[in-house]
């Protein structure tokens, strides 16, 4: 197993590794659902946005401990499955566009502020890595942003994405759940709480201008298990052949 | 542009050299350009084995094109295939560097006629390409996201031929929305 990294303190590592599940599970999901998104380049898109999420979450991963593919594959295939803490919006799976626009319009401008509270890391193996991250998800934000808009402009777009916003807006602020300052994470409370509130502050504007309304609801529950099985499929079927 | 390190002595600078010849036979899995000609491989350094030992270690440190491309794992099983066979070498340590940027820049003059040779152009600073085929300034990019995450889909207005533009990190970038 791999021997932890000194210079991530246990609650910047807890942070790292729910982001990196997070990435992790939106980028599998992804790549599962390339095929359901209206049009070829669409798909492509999201094959490709899963890709580069899942390769995030492997230069996260690699910040705790060894970098190697051994013990990053460790982490993803032989952890059990209630240690990972993924907030429940990166794990949504659906076919439906509306909800896939949603949640990756959600998720990406949350990211947006995420890879900032790395870029601000004050241990620099983290921040290192986040300007490389934050290019990368430029692409991301450029593409679910357009086909937000895009969707919201077609006829049944306003009806069908407030619906999917109804269902996963609530849910939205886990993206935001790091630790304590206490237990010394990825940065102190303020300065999450702060970028909690400019990203809803953003999303609501946004919404404000296209006249959507965000509204308190129930939270979702997390496919953490649907996608590990999915995930996992492959490598139980033969243990040990993958090394 | 490989580093080769400023301080090693003439024995170590050797087999650095030498070890940036043997890279120079890897190339990309699905392009027939090299590590080195795509400007992944950013050091290659020699360090002297243990007191008495006349083999060394040789640390690879490449740069990977997107965090997520696949082809990293099979570029790694080729550098160590390629450096298997050099006696003065023990042991290969393949280093990735994430935290350092890939760009189109790092690409060599042999490399882009290489890719321009197979239908693949790089666009200059401004977004701007050549059509690879019959050299027209007519590109039009089709979509982002190509055949893989370095490369997005256009063709050609004037002859009407595909073609991919490689791709690298944006230049510019999106502040946290306010």
């Amino acid at each position: 197993m791999t021997a932890p990294n000194a210079a991530v303190g246990r609650g910047l590592a807890a942070d790292l590794l729910k982001m990196a599940d997070e990435e992790l599970f939106v980028g599998h999901v992804l790549t599962s659902t390339a095929g359901w998104g209206p049009e070829l380049e669409i798909n492509l898109a999201m094959s490709s946005i899963g890709q580069d999420e899942i390769g995030h979450a492997r230069v996260l991963y690699g910040l705790l401990g060894d970098a190697d593919s051994a013990s990053v594959s460790a982490l993803v295939y032989e952890r059990p499955a209630d240690q990972f803490h993924a907030a429940a919006l990166s794990s949504v799976y659906s076919t439906d566009w509306a909800t896939l626009v949603v949640k990756h319009f959600l998720y990406e401008t949350a990211d947006q502020h995420r890879v900032q509270l790395l870029a601000d890391c004050t241990v620099d193996q983290v921040a290192a890595v986040a300007e490389r991250v934050r290019d990368e998800e430029t692409y991301h934000l450029d593409f679910w942003t357009t086909w937000f808009h895009r969707t919201l402009d077609a006829r049944q777009g306003p009806s069908r994405v407030q619906s999917a916003l109804d269902e996963l807006w609530p849910s939205g602020g886990e993206l935001f759940d790091f630790s304590t300052s206490e237990r010394g994470g990825l940065a102190d409370p303020a300065t999450v709480d702060e970028h909690r509130q400019r990203w809803s502050d953003g999303v609501a504007a946004v919404c404000q201008e296209r006249g959507l309304v965000l509204r308190e609801g129930p939270t979702i529950p997390a496919a953490t298990d649907r996608i590990l099985d999915e995930m996992r499929l492959v490598y139980k079927t033969a243990p040990g052949s993958w090394k | 542009m490989t580093r080769l390190t400023a301080d090693s002595d003439s024995d170590r600078s050797r087999i650095e050299s030498d070890v940036c010849a043997l890279l120079e036979q890897v190339e990309d899995p699905e392009l027939p350009v090299s590590i080195i000609d795509l400007g992944m491989v950013r050091e290659v350094q020699a360090h002297a084995g243990e007191a008495g030992a006349s083999r060394c270690t040789v640390d690879v440190q490449l740069v990977p094109t997107f965090l997520g491309c696949p082809a990293q794992l099979f570029i790694e099983r080729d550098v160590r295939q390629a450096l298997q066979n050099v006696a003065s070498i023990a042991e290969v340590r393949i280093i990735w560097v994430p935290a350092e940027q890939w760009q189109l820049g790092d690409i060599s003059a042999r490399g882009r006629e290489a890719l321009r040779r197979i239908g693949v152009a790089i666009p200059d600073d401004d977004g701007r390409a050549r059509c690879p085929h019959c050299d027209s300034d007519a590109v039009v990019i089709d979509s982002e996201f190509g055949a893989s995450l370095c490369r997005r889909l256009a063709h050609c207005e004037t002859c009407g031929e595909n073609v991919e533009l490689m791709r690298s990190r944006p230049r510019r970038h999106t502040a946290p929305a306010e």
